[in-house]
Order: C-alpha cells, then structure tokens, then sequence
C-alpha cells in the first residue's frame, strides 16, 4: 500500500468530495497507536469511524457515510492508481 | 565503578556520537551571549509593556503563536505583583481555553537505572555507589503494571537509564510488554517515554511499537553549566548530540516529542528562553511543536550534594513564576508538573499557573510499586518526591477544586498525533476532545476504583458539570458521550471519541 504522504493527502480530498465527508484521514498501525500519516477535511469533534484498509494502514472519517463499502472499495482502487 | 564491558559499549556509542556531531546539519541554537543580552535589555520592563505581553499571549491560544524571546525575558524580570497577579490569571485562562479545565493524570515507571553518565546531579551516576542500581525483569515489570492498573492508572512515562542492559532492544521489549498485559478491566493504553537520545535508527524501531511521546531534557541549555555537570568522555557530555535528540526522533518520523529543563542548575531566566528557542527550532525544521515542556526542580538525593548546595536553586515563588511563563510563551504546549513538588505548592501551581499534566500515588524507586506501602525507598531513587498523596486521593483534592481528572488516552489511538494534532492545540479545540475523553475515562476510574468519596462528588458534581459544558458547546459529541457513559455502565470499557 502506498503510504507518502502527498499522495494520500490527495486520496483524502477526493474521498471528502466523492462522498460528502466532513474529513478523510489516514493513519499507520504501531501497537495501540494510530500513527497520522495525511488528511483533509475540517475536525467535527464527533467520534470518526475507522476502517481497515490493507497492511498497517487504517482510514478515518468523519460526517455521514452513506455505503461504507463503496467508501472502502474507492479508497482501495484509489491505492491501486 | 563501570565494568571493561560497560566502558568498552559506552567508548562505542561516543565514537559513533562524535562522528554525529561532526556531521551535524543543525545549527547550534543556543547562544548564551544573545540570550544574556536578551535579559539585560529587558531587565526593567514597563507596566504598559507586560500588560501588553499579556494581552498578546491570550491572542496567542487561538493561533499557536509563541512569544518573542525579548517578551519572554520581560515577563521573566517583573518584579510588580500586581502584574504577576494579571500573569497568573493570563496563565490559567490560556489553559483553560486550549485544554479545558481538565488534568490529564499519568504515573513515571522507572525500569531501569544502571547508567553509564556521571551527572553531577543525579543519583543514579554511574560513580554514586549509595544508591543501588536495579533493571527490572519482565516478571517484576509485570507486577509493577498489576499494581499500577489497580490503581487505576492508564498512561505512564517510562523511564530508562543510559546503559547496555537498557539498548533499544530492551526498550521495545519492555513497552511491548506494557501494552500487552490486562489484569481484569485494567490496563495501560499509552507510553511516553524518558529515555537516553538515539541514533535515527534507533528511533525507528522504537516507533514500531506505538510510544505515546518521547521525552529528552536538556537538563540546562546554558553550554558551560552543561560542561561543568556532564563530565567529558561520557555520552551525556556532548551537549549538541542531546540538544538535536528530538531532531533525529521528528527524523525517524516520531512526531510527539517533548522537551525540558532540570530547574536549579543554572539561572532560571536563561533556561526560560533556552526552552523557546528550542521549541522554536523544532516548528522551524517540522513544523510540529513541542508536545509538552517539564520543569522538574533539583530535588536532594542520597550522596549528591550537588542537589541542596547548587546556587541557582529556584524558590517556590520563583518556580510559580516559571511555570506560568512557559503557559504564556508556549500556548499550544502540554505543561507537566510532576510529584517532586509537595501536595500545598502542587495545588497552588495547578490553581493558577496554567498545569495541563500530573502524576500521582507516584514511587520513583526502580520496582516501587510493587513495594507501594513504602513512600521511600532513598537507595534506590534517583531524587526524593514530595507529594505522596495516593491516586484516590490526588483526585478528591482535583474533584474539590472542581477540575476533571483525566485518563485520556484517545488521540494517538485515533490517529490525531504529529501535525494532526497541533493544529487541534494550537486552535484551542483540542479541549472539545479532552473533555468528552475525560469525562468517559473519569466515568471508567469511578465506576471501576474510587473511593465512596470521590465516586460520589465524581458522579454528583464533576461528570454533570462538564456534560453540561459539552451539551452547550457540542451536543453531538455531548450526545455520543451519554451513550457511551450508559455502555461503560453496563460493563464495556475504553469508550472514546
């Protein structure tokens, strides 16, 4: 999985516009901590929702997601490029 | 005495420092002579002019702006109380709007204390042989965590010594260790660490098992004080290996980093605007600022005479001073102020000098806890504490001065860490975070630890007060954190936002 940071900076921008999130962001596994890698987006103050992406590598958002899977399926395709 | 094998590691590691240092990329930021000059022009600054400072730091919360040096220098020599009066009140309403009125509670956990250095202050140098030296197996590791969750304890700064038996092998292990034990519902969810600088690659591999911050003190910025403390030939002795510790960590992409200063070597003004500089010097090569600043005083140590004879020992008065400048120069910053502290000056300083971070129920002997009946154990501390107040109790004299103790341990595990973090600080809404946190951790300590008497003020007085604080500031995260709190009710744990 690709994890610099321009890149991924980028992936978060789109995922907000593709999906009317309030903030995308990125982060890597190390033992308990979430380690912030890039994002984009304005902070809510309301819990995020964190998925698996592949690897080490977790994704946050928040605001209202309407199919997670789609989501997931997009940011992993977005991976790919 | 070290051992051939001992002096034969240390001659190594200083071989490899000194090349380091020659190819150094930073530039020394200390200059002594500058920050004297700095003091001296502003040995009697103007009413008018502090008053402005004063306004300027209160700007500063919603920014993450720091001070001028020149400003900092100007609070540092104000002699008029009335206006120290307006400092303290400027301290107390920048860490209320940054962080709320909440104080995050830790406990230090000594793990090792054989040490190759020599410092002149401390009694774990390698030549003071009235103080025992001790490394903790993983057994007694194990206990020490047992008494510490029992406790209630969630968030520990791990503190390690200079020496072969604690390499960056030993390190990872023993935070491994750390984050895999649970005893019942308790366990430790994040680790700072207090630790020797290291070589960027060394600081890699000690990211990979998910520390919280890393701590390096400079002890005293002042390059002759330095010198005169840290005895040549030993790896503490190069000043600007330890002065750009931080610098390799941020490097290896470690990005919570903290610095601090050992009160009572030098003059306290000087170390002041060392502090700046250095925190300066870290958002100028990463743009990420210092995660918290310690200010430790020189407390007595067995055989170190050093630490009552020094004459730059800082009175209580004047350590109130430094604490509530720090808040002002710093806004954004964490300000740690630890049990070496008695009980009535800790609760003075934390009521109006702008504390974001305590510890208590503290023991400082390496494998203290486990021995928690005993408040000392001198001969094998590195200095001797003064508030021993338990946990419970620390947190019924928070509870009665209306604050929300904290066990927080949610950004770094949802990925606000580094410069996702800072801007949170430096905006002041990171307090949005650290009350809904508090509360939900609060909730766990009363439900799982209290005393009758902390439970009931807890539950009557503290837990509502702040819900309200967030129903009028956030009602959606107020909303999800009453869900949460009835979850932890019924038995579920490590509720967060």
């Amino acid at each position: 999985m690709r994890k610099d940071k321009k890149f991924l900076k980028m992936l978060a921008e789109e995922a907000c516009r593709e999906f009317g999130l309030k903030r995308v962001y990125f982060a890597e596994v190390l033992g308990k901590r979430r380690h912030f890698l890039a994002g984009a987006g304005e902070v809510t103050f309301e819990p995020p929702q964190s998925a698996k992406l592949s690897g080490d590598l977790v994704v946050f958002w928040e605001g209202e997601l309407k199919n997670k899977d789609v989501f997931l399926k997009f940011l992993r395709k977005g991976q790919m490029k | 005495m070290l051992t051939k094998e001992e002096k034969a590691w240390r001659e190594v590691r200083l071989n490899q420092i000194l090349k380091w240092e020659e190819n150094c990329p930073y530039e020394d930021f200390i200059d002594d002579e500058k920050i004297w000059s700095i003091i001296e022009a502003k040995k009697e600054p103007e009413r008018q002019e502090i008053l402005e400072i004063i306004e300027k730091a209160k700007e500063n919360a919603y920014t993450g702006a720091m001070l001028a040096p020149e400003e900092v220098a100007a609070l540092a020599n104000t002699k008029d109380p009335d206006l120290w009066e307006a400092i303290f009140e400027a301290a107390t309403w920048i860490k209320n709007t940054v962080y709320g009125s909440r104080i995050v509670l830790f406990s230090p956990l000594y793990i090792s204390s054989p040490c190759v250095n020599n410092c002149a202050y401390c009694g774990f140098r390698q030549s003071n042989e009235a103080v025992k030296k001790k490394t903790l197996t993983m057994e007694e590791l194990e206990d020490e965590i047992r008494v510490l969750t029992g406790m209630g304890q969630k968030r520990l700064i791990v503190v390690y010594g200079e020496h072969p038996v604690s390499d960056v092998k030993f390190m990872c292990e023993t935070i491994e260790k750390i984050y895999s034990l649970k005893f019942g519902k308790g366990e430790i969810r994040r680790v700072n660490v207090n630790a020797p600088p290291l070589f960027k690659e060394e600081y890699e591999e000690i990211k990979t098992v998910g520390i919280g911050t890393y701590q390096v003190f400079q002890e005293t910025y002042h390059h002759e004080t330095y010198r005169r403390m840290h005895p040549k030939g030993t790896l503490k002795g190069e000043y600007k290996w330890r002065l750009f510790a931080l610098h390799r960590a941020l490097e290896a992409d470690i990005d919570d980093v903290a610095i601090g200063v050992l009160l009572g070597l030098y003059d306290w003004r000087f170390e002041l605007l060392g502090l700046l500089y250095h925190a300066y010097s870290l958002e100028k090569e990463f743009g990420v600022g210092t995660h918290t600043i310690s200010y430790p005083r020189l407390e007595p140590a067995v055989n170190t005479p050093i630490t009552t004879k020094s004459s730059y020992l800082v009175s209580d008065e004047d350590f109130k001073k430094i604490v509530a400048i720090i808040r002002l120069m710093c806004p954004y910053t964490g300000s740690i102020l630890t049990a070496r502290e008695p009980a009535s000056l800790r609760q003075e300083v934390l009521k109006k000098c702008g504390v974001s971070q305590m510890d208590a129920g503290t023991r400082i002997a390496v494998g203290g806890y486990a021995e928690m009946e005993k408040e000392h154990i001198p001969e094998k501390q590195q200095f001797m504490i003064q508030d021993t107040r338990s946990l419970d109790e620390f947190i019924l004299d928070l509870c009665r001065e209306g604050y929300l103790p904290s066990f927080c341990t949610a950004c770094y595990r949802e990925g606000r860490t580094g410069d996702n973090f800072m801007p949170l600080a430096k905006h002041a809404t990171v307090k949005n975070f650290c009350i809904a946190n508090g509360i939900l951790t609060f909730k766990e300590y009363l439900l799982d630890y209290a005393s009758p008497e902390v439970k009931e003020l807890g539950e009557k007085v503290i837990i509502p007060e702040y819900l309200k604080w967030l129903e009028d500031n956030i009602p959606r995260a107020a909303e999800r954190v009453k869900e949460l709190l009835k979850r932890e009710e019924k038995g579920e744990r490590d509720c967060h936002l």
